[in-house]
């Protein structure tokens, strides 16, 4: 699927909504998945009929917590629709929640991830930077803690992000030390040089894998807004 | 065992403040194991070095390469400090600039001529325009994977760069001929040189010796198609040959780039080519405000002498099949699947089917452990510094190493 240039941030975006909702029915087993449908004239829409945001709209929603979504479509299919937004303002709780926890922390790193998966699948520079790795599953975790989020791709899939245990070994291994470090990570506040030179996160196996897939995630944080 | 480190933390929080990064560039913490090496250092000779914290490291890095004769070697840092009394950087260029000319076209074989610089990149960049200058053509071949330096042609990160960049560069498999001269084939006529190292020496991966017809036929297909031939002996220079990695090889370029071992740790580097080139060299600009730093070039000109009245090339080489073989005697004995490779005297390790490098970070760390300074992924380096008992040190130490990897697995 090629995705437009300038709806690639929107899409990323969604996708990292898409993702959060994912992870947040794999913790609490509650909850709606928000699948992304991109459709025509720039509108987008999550978790099937009803919620439908202009592109432009749902970039404000994901920056400030709030949009105005397509009124039309909400009314002909209300049911899907408020499910789908229930689920969008719980994503809005915890991303946007003080306390930091587990639960808080592997539903941000597998939205930002999923993200950074969009540039590495749709971006002309990131696709291109990809181009020569075979595969590679990079597993990112928090010490003292179980999560565990898996940004994957072979040869002939796209880059993909999932959570929990897998049957298959990483190519490399990104450690936050904490909740702390992980949730600046995500925030941007995480310095990729420095942090694991003082020990706030440890990195092993194929580190030039890993440095691909950071450099991607740094075009994709700085373009795609967030409320976090 | 885990070694005192407040210091050199202490130092990189701070620099975190004032510097991107802390530390940048193949030294970056992050290059090498961020938490098991130290990040500054306090001093050197011989074949160890004191990190801030004043943990001793046994050290086969070499300041990656740039110590050939060993840290603080005490002739060359006379020769250094007799030019130092002097002056170092003046409105011309000194006496030693000519010398050290004049001993590097007597050495090298093929070498009429020599320009001097500071850095490989800043030869590297400059004698492919050289070969530009020459041809009038713009296209330039490298291996995949290798690093020529740190210009937007060839560095190995990803910021800061346009499509233009490499738009004229092409790329073939290290040893794959086929590809080599398809490439040749298909940008007939507008190719004006060939970069290579002697032999494929990429970081996190095995080196690949060249096979036995690769420079011949580089060397023939170079001539026959009009294709300047360089060499990038940045990181082999000194250590193969005394007078030139070609030797080893048994090729001749037609321009060749030395630096690291070249000063033995003072910032110089030089390009030799020959005659043919020396017009369109002269055409290429080419200057640095402290280039003719006359202590680099005494240090530079005193590090040949020894090379070559010592045959340090030979000597480092020897040495290294010596700690080679006993680190892969050590590692079959445990039955860990371990080899050395690339020219001993700058072996790169590496455990069969460990691609992904987890092995050999965890054997470099447990090596860290013991004051050995093995990188896991980049070459290492033998210094000339290094007495056998040195490296008898290093081979039990990386064996207690390899015995505790054994039992983790």
């Amino acid at each position: 699927m090629d995705v437009a240039k300038d709806r690639l941030v929107p899409y990323a975006a969604a996708l990292s909504l898409e993702a959060a909702s994912s992870e947040i029915m794999n913790l609490f087993h509650v909850g709606k998945l928000l699948e992304v449908t991109l459709l025509d004239n720039y509108y987008i829409q999550l978790g099937g009929k009803g919620l439908c945001f202009k592109e432009s709209k749902l970039l404000k929603a994901v920056s400030t917590g709030f949009a105005f979504p397509r009124l039309l479509p909400l009314f002909g299919n209300f049911n899907n629709a408020f499910t789908s937004i229930l689920m969008l303002l719980k994503i809005k709780k915890i991303l946007s929640a003080k306390l930091l926890n587990n639960q808080s922390i592997s539903v941000a790193l597998r939205a930002g991830l999923a993200g950074t998966a969009a540039f590495a699948n749709h971006d002309l520079r990131c696709k291109e930077l990809l181009s020569n790795e075979k595969e590679g599953r990079i597993l990112f975790k928090v010490s003292g803690t179980d999560i565990a989020i898996w940004f994957s791709f072979s040869q002939n899939d796209l880059c993909r992000v999932d959570s929990g245990v897998m049957d298959y070994e990483p190519t490399a291994v990104f450690t936050f030390l904490s909740l702390k470090v992980a949730r600046d990570a995500i925030s941007g506040w995480f310095d990729h040089l420095g942090g694991p030179a003082l020990g706030e996160a440890k990195i092993s196996g194929n580190l030039p894998l890993l440095d691909k897939i950071g450099y991607i995630s740094r075009i994709a944080q700085k373009a795609i807004p967030s409320i976090i | 065992m885990s070694l005192k480190r407040d210091t050199s933390d202490s130092l990189f929080s701070r620099a975190l403040k004032v510097i991107p990064g802390g530390i940048y560039g193949h030294v970056a913490p992050i290059a090498g194991l961020p938490r098991h090496f130290p990040h500054y250092t306090k001093s050197a000779s011989g074949c160890r070095f004191e990190d801030v914290d004043g943990n001793e490291w046994l050290d086969f890095m070499c300041g990656f390469g740039a110590i050939l004769h060993g840290y603080s070697n005490s002739e060359i840092e006379e020769s250094a400090n007799e030019q130092r009394s002097k002056g170092a950087v003046f409105n011309q260029p000194s006496q030693i600039m000519v010398e050290l000319a004049e001993l590097l076209t007597t050495n090298i074989n093929f070498a009429d001529w020599s320009v001097f610089a500071k850095n490989g990149s800043d030869l590297t960049t400059w004698a492919i325009r050289v070969a530009r200058e020459e041809t009038g053509r713009p296209f330039v071949v490298k291996a995949k994977g290798a690093y020529h330096g740190v210009d937007a042609w060839c560095d190995p990160g990803f910021g800061g760069r346009v499509e233009n960049d490499r738009s004229h560069v092409l790329e073939f498999s290290w040893n794959n001929l086929d590809e080599f001269r398809s490439l040749l084939e298909n940008y007939r006529n507008q190719i004006s040189s060939v970069i290579l190292t002697p032999y494929h020496h990429a970081a996190f991966g095995p080196s690949i010796l060249p096979d036995h017809n690769f420079w011949p036929v580089v060397e023939e297909e170079c001539k026959k198609n009009g294709i300047i031939l360089i060499l990038d002996d940045v990181r082999a220079g000194g250590r193969l040959d005394d007078c030139g990695s070609h030797r080893y090889f048994d090729f001749t370029p037609d321009l060749s780039v030395y630096s690291k071992a070249l000063g033995n740790g003072f910032s110089i580097s030089a390009c030799v080519g020959k005659e043919f080139l020396k017009a369109a060299s002269k055409e290429v600009f080419l200057t640095g405000s402290c280039w003719n730093d006359a202590v680099a070039m005494a240090a530079a000109q005193k590090s040949l002498q020894i090379s070559e009245r010592d045959q340090v090339a030979q000597s480092v080489l020897k040495k290294g099949d010596y700690f080679c073989a006993g680190l892969v005697a050590c590692a079959q004995d445990l039955g860990l699947p371990f080899t050395m490779t690339g020219p001993s005297s700058m072996p790169y390790p590496w455990f069969d089917g460990d691609d992904d490098l987890f092995l050999i970070q965890k054997f470099c760390e447990l090596a860290a452990g013991k004051g050995l300074y093995f990188h896991p992924h980049h070459n290492w380096f033998i210094s000339n510094a290094m007495e056998y008992t040195d490296l008898d040190l290093a081979l039990e130490l990386a064996g207690q190493a390899m015995n505790e990897l054994q039992n983790l697995n």
